[in-house]
């Protein structure tokens, strides 16, 4: 129970911009850390459950659905870490470990675990909106408290990777639809949903 | 102390705000998945064909103060009573519940909170409080969930059909020829019936009209599918110009949405009734009178009303997805859907 307490303090941490709880959750083992953009996931998927209502999918291609949108936000935080690694190293000839990267993006998901708020009616997609741009903002707030980037390099970073993430997960969704439409699957957060 | 207080009561409405709005869709959800024990399927070729039938059908949907379709508030009861006599033969009022995609009133059905609902309207009845506002903020969530993108098409297409079994119950039925529909909406009510018109405009074969007294207008796409919107508005009513701040389509900015359509179109009429508020006496339905009127508002809101439906309409006009869409393929749609619903 205290160790729930502490991580759940420490995740309001990171959305409320405290350096020291961004540093202790992404230092944190790997498995530990991979947990924020898997619940993430699966708290924006609890907030578009209306599609599974609306679709009337069977509760097993529910739990498949949760599933896949949890590992897509996984997904998601590598591509995110990888482009904002490689314009890292672009700016910069000082090595940063690439572990650190994921820790602070994976953890800078912390905003997204309120992704269930998005089923509200009328108010929820833009709830939605903020939570992205909340989690943008940590992200850049992130690489420039703990790998050392310049605010602005930070942003860029943070700007480029949360870019290159939406236009994968976009053309992922639609070339991946005819699949997962077949498997009655579906993805939260896609464009195509 | 007082900061510590402060911050607390914060903490816990928005707290409560957020609950409540995560619970809103649910009812519409349960209905769409089929769970709700209520069956419902508009039945179109059944109700009598009637020399005596009204050429006016009209639905009145009450303010987010409603807790059921027949039992009305005293603000409400004395409107539907003038209406009734002042049109006599001419045209038929039904009224419906429109704050549940299942059509169940808050006093009756299997609702889990039904024991609720009845302890705070008895609670207002005698002894009004903060606390029969829950009635209201419960009525809201609803509205806003008929206002989502993405709940709105379920909820309005359960609202249209709960009005068509409302009407084929009034008398009306699908054989009879094109008839004149008017919807009369109070606050919260009237985006209710916008709501609905865009499924309504697929069964109705006649004029669409909706007259809103002081309407909480947030989502106006359903404007497309009227023939005729009267909007009664007062200059005191401030959840008006609330809704007109939340909803960007009726910001002057938006050029091209449903409500600047119907304004250039002719089709939407704002009706200035002066200083009356939202509610209460000095509202829409109250017995104030306004300094130098020789009429209540009650009076002048009642007058403008039946201006407006004894106005004629237009011929029913084709707009929206359907505009050009030929008949025949429309009633297609309008049996597809009907068949789709549970």
């Amino acid at each position: 129970m205290a160790d729930l307490a502490h991580t759940v303090s420490l995740l309001a941490g990171v959305a409320l911009f405290r350096r020291q709880a961004l540093v202790a959750l992404a230092g944190a083992p790997a498995l530990s850390v991979v947990c924020v953009p898997l619940l993430a996931g699966l708290s924006e998927m609890a907030g578009q459950s209306f599609v599974l209502v609306t679709r009337r999918v069977r509760l097993l291609h529910a739990i498949a659905s949760y599933a896949l949108t949890a590992l897509v936000h996984v997904a998601a935080v590598a591509a995110w870490t990888w482009v904002a690694l490689a314009l890292f190293q672009f700016g910069n000839s000082a090595h940063t470990s690439s572990r650190l990267i994921f820790g602070v993006v994976a953890a800078c998901y912390a905003p997204r675990l309120l992704g269930i708020l998005t089923i509200a009616p009328y108010y929820g997609e833009l709830l939605g909106r903020g939570l992205d741009a909340w989690t943008m903002a940590c992200v850049g707030w992130g690489l420039f408290a703990v790998a050392g980037l310049s605010l602005g390099a930070a942003m860029l970073c943070a700007c480029a990777g949360w870019t290159a993430n939406h236009i994968i997960r976009h053309f992922g969704s639609y070339l991946s639809a005819p699949i997962f439409d077949r498997l009655g699957l579906i993805i939260g957060g896609a464009p195509s949903v | 102390m007082f900061e510590a207080a402060i911050s607390w009561f914060l903490g816990m409405g928005a707290t409560a705000f957020f609950v409540a709005g995560t619970l809103a869709p649910l009812e519409t959800m349960t209905w769409w998945a089929g769970h709700h024990a209520v069956p419902r399927r508009w039945r179109r070729h059944q109700g009598a064909l009637s020399a005596n039938s009204p050429v006016h059908y009209i639905v009145y949907l009450g303010g987010i103060d409603s807790v059921d379709g027949r039992v009305h508030t005293p603000y409400e009861r004395p409107l539907l009573e003038a209406l009734k006599s002042k049109l006599g033969g001419v045209g038929r009022i039904v009224t419906v519940f429109p704050y549940a995609a299942s059509g169940t009133a808050l006093l009756g059905g299997a609702r889990f909170f039904r024991w609720l609902w009845r302890a705070l309207e008895r609670m207002r009845a005698t002894r009004p409080s903060v606390l029969t506002s829950l009635i209201n903020a419960r009525n809201f969530f609803q509205l806003l969930v008929s206002a989502d993108r993405r709940y709105g098409p379920i909820f309005n297409d359960a609202l249209a059909s709960l009005i068509l079994e409302a009407l084929q119950d009034a008398g009306w039925s699908a054989r009879q020829p094109p008839q004149r529909l008017t919807m009369i909406g109070y606050s919260g009510g009237a985006q209710m019936a916008i709501g609905a018109a865009a499924f309504l405009a697929r069964r109705w074969r006649g004029p669409i009209g909706v007259i809103s007294i002081g309407g909480t207008i947030i989502a106006p796409a359903g404007l497309d599918y009227v023939d005729r919107f009267d909007h009664l508005t007062g200059d005191d009513d401030l959840a008006l110009r609330a809704s007109v701040l939340m909803c960007a389509a009726r910001w002057p900015i938006a050029l091209r949405s449903p409500w600047r359509r119907a304004k250039r179109d002719g089709r939407l009429h704002i009706v200035q009734l002066g200083h009356i508020g939202h509610t209460g006496a000095h509202g829409y339905l109250g017995q104030a009178t306004q300094p130098g009127a020789f009429k209540s508002n009650f009076a002048i809101t009642l007058d403008a009303t039946l201006a407006s439906l004894t106005r004629p309409l237009p011929p029913r006009a084709r707009r929206g997805r359907f505009a050009q869409r030929p008949p025949n393929l429309e009633a297609r749609t309008a049996a597809e859907q009907t068949d789709r619903m549970p």
